[in-house]
């Protein structure tokens, strides 16, 4: 088991004026070099979970963990060096081209009134090789289809240069072709040693995709561990809180409902 | 890069198309004006001679002493000589421009006035100076570089004008003259300032005995008022802005107040809160003053016709003064005798006639403004009962 | 975090391609506007209604004092200011543009033109109007509307950051103009109530050396932080997520920015009146010439900015005999133009 880069202790969570918890009494940790995905139904806290782990919220009880030193320590500077955040949505009102948006990643590299030089820009590009986008990089931003779109944003993240790398339910509105693309990027990343995080409420795609599972349901973890491990029935059912079925066929796992 | 050379063409379009001249050339004396004027060496003068042909010097000519005026905001200006070319100029002239020319002088050396748009009846400044439509007409917000095309040897400015256009004339080296002319002392103390201006120390002394002479009429058949037998007086300025009817009072210091103290009136208004200009009053207040007379002044509107809208008003008829027959129309030719217009002193013929009529027995009003307009514009009595007597409104009996 | 390099060969040409010559080009587009600028505030200086209508050649101008004076000290601080002024409002505006990331904002809107326009005429009516007094009062009171407008965003309970700031400026917006209202009623018809309509329709008329020197600081220390901030503004029009993600104190830097913007506006408004649609027109109009990029587009509004202002001030003061309000000029060009550009062939923005 390799040392964990991310670790939850205890967190607790609530959101201003929100009448119950968020996260309550939240344990997990994030091994390097893998895939851990966390999976539970709309509601659960899964995108708390990741404001959390990027220091957009502080907890109100618990202790987070990020390369052994409390989140609190970092700078907002030095989180966005170290942790990468690609969001489920955005809104893009300007056209931008490819490269422009790609090299926005560079920020947390640069003090604010510095421009991107001549290096940033080849990592930008080289982002944009990675998730395949390069024989697009002509286009702008709005040219793009929704898949085209999530990549540009992991292409963007890709750019932080971070340790960490987040994505929130980053397959949730994407068609199945996009759907396999992107995963595939991302099977990419994790050969190459990324760190992945994410979060998704699609059990069919973390089984593509995870080491790690954590099942999370009303801002607690049910239960982590391997991919294996997790992967059964009665520990779906009672994440999802509908009766579920799972089976394996050539290789792969399926899941439906009753 | 195309897109710069579109932009460019849009741009050198819109300058091309305004380098027609917009208005007509000026007037002969400054087409003639070389432009190659002996430049000047002092900070405060500006000479440019009115030359025919090449500089020739200067023919020798009686007066060599510079000419020293104070003017109305206690500034001293120097000029080497009479200056030639007068500009009135900025907002609120239309008055200044009426005591301008007062002076003779003035059809030769005004050049430009800005014009108002004030009188509905027609241009009095047109009736008396025949060459005006030939001269320049500024707008009432002219800026410095516009009034500067006259080339004026001196510009004479209302004081208020002085940071929008006085200290950029100044800048350019342009001298500028303030005149206030505002209330009878000031048309004293200026009326001599314009003489000095134009030469003419002799008429300006002419003007003011004038006003003296009846000044000192009102003053002696007045002389032994009480206090209780001098009305309550009300002057109210009636505007219909924007189709907003309002009435307005003047302040303490303005020439309304003055007029109305002259006359052996009391001015009821000034017990209320006033502003630096008119303030708006409303129907309660008026009710609640309670004058003996009122008096309503119009600019633009005819005043008689406005006094007999007011009598048909039931509210205004539940006014005393009103049922008493005391509502009268301040009367107006082209202007209105309220202002600090040189016609202010027929204004207080009027209003002190109104006031005690049993002083003044004898009182003829067209009479008065007969002689009014012969003695200050030449203009005579033809000219009065053609083109001044029709233009009359208000309460004239 | 190793990348995987697939043909080298194709690296080579899509960045040669691409990168190098989207900055030279976008280089030589600002130079070329650099240099429109010089040749347009040169022309200007030669071109007014003395002593004809149009430009007064070299040659009568080495004759003619009156005229040396004239540009010296008239027309030169007024196409300062101008310039000054353009490039304000076109960069305060991108700014907004940028930061509520909504092409429909402009620079006043934070509460500070309608407050500035009530902090002159306050001063106009109570205090007689006096230049210097009027700037200061239109300067404090246009502070004080982005401070209201910021203090009530706070308060409001409803909406990310965004609309509450958006929200906030409306209401303070239409409480300042309301007051404007009432003071324009108060006013005395025949001398304030001219004097403060001038000053809302905008104008350059009465400007001298002594009010430029009063804004040039100001004004340029603004200018030179908005322009190295200038890449920066992309980031900060991104949703509050993805900024933190990408370790920037977005609300911290955003506010800055605003800050910086609306003070040069502010002072820009103290020494022109009101001046409006350049705010808005002018960076769409960069945005269109220059790309979405905010590294180019915020210099590309400055240019813009200065070069249409002067232009509209060379025409108010030389198409009539009286001034043109600058404010209806930038109004009418500021459309027409933007009819034009729209009408051309659909961009994004």
């Amino acid at each position: 088991m390799t040392d964990p880069i991310l670790r939850f202790e205890n967190v607790v969570y609530t959101y201003p004026d929100a009448p119950h918890r968020a996260l309550q009494g939240l344990t997990l940790s994030v091994p390097r070099g893998q895939v851990t995905a966390i999976l539970g139904p709309n509601g659960a806290g899964k995108t708390t979970l990741l404001r959390l782990a990027y220091g957009r919220f502080q907890p109100q009880a618990g202790q987070i963990w990020l390369e052994d030193r409390p989140l609190a320590a970092f700078s907002r500077q030095e989180l966005g060096q170290r942790v990468a955040l690609v969001p489920q949505r955005e809104a893009n009102p300007f056209a931008y081209s490819l490269l422009e948006y790609v090299l926005l990643g560079r920020a947390p590299h640069l003090s604010p009134l510095q421009m991107p030089a001549a290096a940033d820009v080849e990592i930008a590009l080289s982002a944009l090789e990675t998730v395949g986008l390069l024989p697009l990089v002509k286009r702008t931003v709005q040219a793009l289809s929704g898949g085209e779109f999530q990549l540009l944003l992991v292409a963007r993240a890709l750019a932080q240069q971070a340790s960490l790398l987040l994505l929130d339910e980053p397959t949730s509105h994407l068609d199945l072709g996009n759907k396999k693309r992107l995963i595939t990027c991302l099977q990419n990343l994790r050969e190459n040693g990324t760190t992945i995080l994410l979060t998704s409420h699609e059990p069919e795609v973390v089984a593509a995709l995870a080491d790690q599972v954590v099942l999370m349901r009303g801002g607690q973890v049910l239960r982590s561990g391997l991919l294996d491990e997790v992967w059964q029935a009665d520990l779906l059912s009672e994440t999802y809180g509908i009766p579920l079925r799972v089976w394996k066929f050539e290789g792969r796992r399926h899941l439906t409902w009753e | 890069m195309r897109k710069i050379i579109w932009f460019s063409l849009w741009v050198v379009l819109i300058v091309l198309s305004a380098c027609q001249p917009m208005n007509p050339p000026p007037v002969e004396n400054s087409a003639v004006s070389s432009p190659s004027a002996t430049p000047v060496e002092q900070e405060a003068l500006a000479s440019p001679e009115v030359v025919e042909s090449t500089p020739t010097p200067q023919p020798a000519e009686a007066k060599h002493q510079p000419i020293v005026l104070t003017d109305a905001l206690g500034r001293t200006v120097t000029f080497e000589e009479l200056p030639k070319r007068v500009v009135v100029a900025g907002r609120g002239v239309a008055l200044l421009a009426d005591a301008v020319y007062l002076f003779p002088e003035s059809f030769e050396r005004v050049v430009a006035v800005s014009r108002t748009s004030q009188s509905p009846d027609g241009d009095f400044l047109a009736l008396v100076d025949q060459r005006l439509p030939e001269k320049i007409a500024f707008e009432t917000n002219v800026g410095a570089e516009q009034v500067v095309t006259a080339r004026p040897n001196v510009v004479l400015l209302k004081p208020y004008m002085q940071e929008p256009l006085g200290n950029p004339l100044e800048a350019l080296g342009i001298p500028v003259v303030y005149l206030s002319m505002e209330t009878p002392q000031e048309y004293q103390r200026d009326l001599q300032t314009l003489g000095i201006l134009f030469g003419n120390s002799q008429r300006a002394d002419e003007v003011w005995a004038f006003y003296q002479q009846h000044l000192d009429t009102v003053s002696n058949a007045l002389k032994d008022l009480t206090d209780e037998q001098k009305p309550r007086v009300l002057l109210l300025y009636y505007s219909d802005r924007d189709g907003q009817v309002a009435f307005n009072v003047a302040p303490k210091t303005w020439l309304q107040t003055i007029l109305t103290g002259l006359a052996g009136g009391i001015p009821v208004w000034t017990d209320i809160e006033l502003g630096s200009g008119w303030t708006k009053v409303n129907l309660e207040q008026i009710a609640g003053w309670d004058a003996d007379r009122i008096f309503i002044i119009a600019y633009t509107a005819n005043p008689q016709q406005v006094v007999e809208n007011l009598l048909q008003d039931p509210q205004w008829q539940a006014l005393r003064a009103v049922q008493e027959g005391h509502l009268y129309a301040f009367p107006r030719d082209y202007y209105s005798w309220d202002q600090p217009d040189p016609r202010w002193i027929l204004g207080l013929r009027y209003l002190a006639y109104r006031l005690h009529p049993e002083a003044f027995p004898n009182f003829d009003l067209t009479a008065e403004a007969r002689l009014f307009f012969e003695r200050f514009y030449g203009l005579d009595a033809r000219t009065f009962e053609e083109k001044i007597l029709p233009v009359f409104k208000g309460d004239f009996r | 975090m190793s990348a995987v390099y697939s043909s080298s060969a194709l690296r080579a040409e899509v960045k040669s391609v691409s990168q190098l010559a989207s900055r030279r080009r976008s280089r030589r587009r600002l130079l070329g506007l650099f240099a429109l600028l010089l040749v347009v505030f040169a022309v200007s200086l030669f071109f007014g209604r003395y002593p004809q209508v149009g430009l007064i050649s070299p040659a009568q101008l080495a004759e003619d004092a009156l005229a040396q004076r004239l540009i010296l000290n008239l027309r030169l601080p007024r196409l300062i200011a101008s310039l000054l002024i353009g490039m304000s409002l076109a960069g305060a505006g991108m700014v907004m543009q940028m930061v509520f990331a909504n092409p429909l904002v402009e620079p006043g809107f934070l509460g500070v033109s309608q407050a500035a326009a009530f902090g002159a005429a306050v001063s106009i009516l109570v205090l007689g109007g006096v230049n210097w007094q009027v700037q200061i009062s239109a300067i404090l009171f246009g502070l004080l509307g982005l401070a209201l407008s910021y203090l009530l965003a706070r308060r409001v309970r409803y909406g990310g950051w965004v609309l509450r700031l958006l929200l906030a400026g409306i209401a303070v917006s239409a409480l300042f103009a309301s007051g404007v209202g009432l003071i324009k009623y108060l006013a005395d018809p025949l001398r304030q109530l001219p004097d403060i309509t001038f000053w809302l329709l905008g104008s350059l008329s009465s400007i001298t050396w002594r009010a430029v020197l009063s804004v040039l600081p100001l004004i340029s220390l603004g200018l030179v932080f908005l322009w190295l901030m200038r890449w920066r503004l992309n980031l900060l029009a991104l949703e509050d997520e993805v900024v933190f993600s990408l370790g920037v104190a977005a609300n911290r830097e955003r506010l800055l920015v605003l800050f910086m913007a609306v003070v040069i506006t502010a002072a820009s408004i103290s020494i022109s009146g009101l001046i409006g649609w350049v705010g808005l027109l002018v960076p769409q109009l960069a945005r269109r010439l220059s790309g979405a990029d905010a590294r180019d587009g915020l210099p590309t509004a400055f240019l813009l900015g200065g070069i249409f202002m002067i232009l509209c001030d060379d025409l108010a003061r030389t198409l009539s005999a009286g001034e043109i309000p600058l404010g209806v000029l930038t109004s009418l060009l500021g459309a027409f133009g933007f009819l034009i550009l729209m009408t051309r062939r659909t961009v994004k923005v």
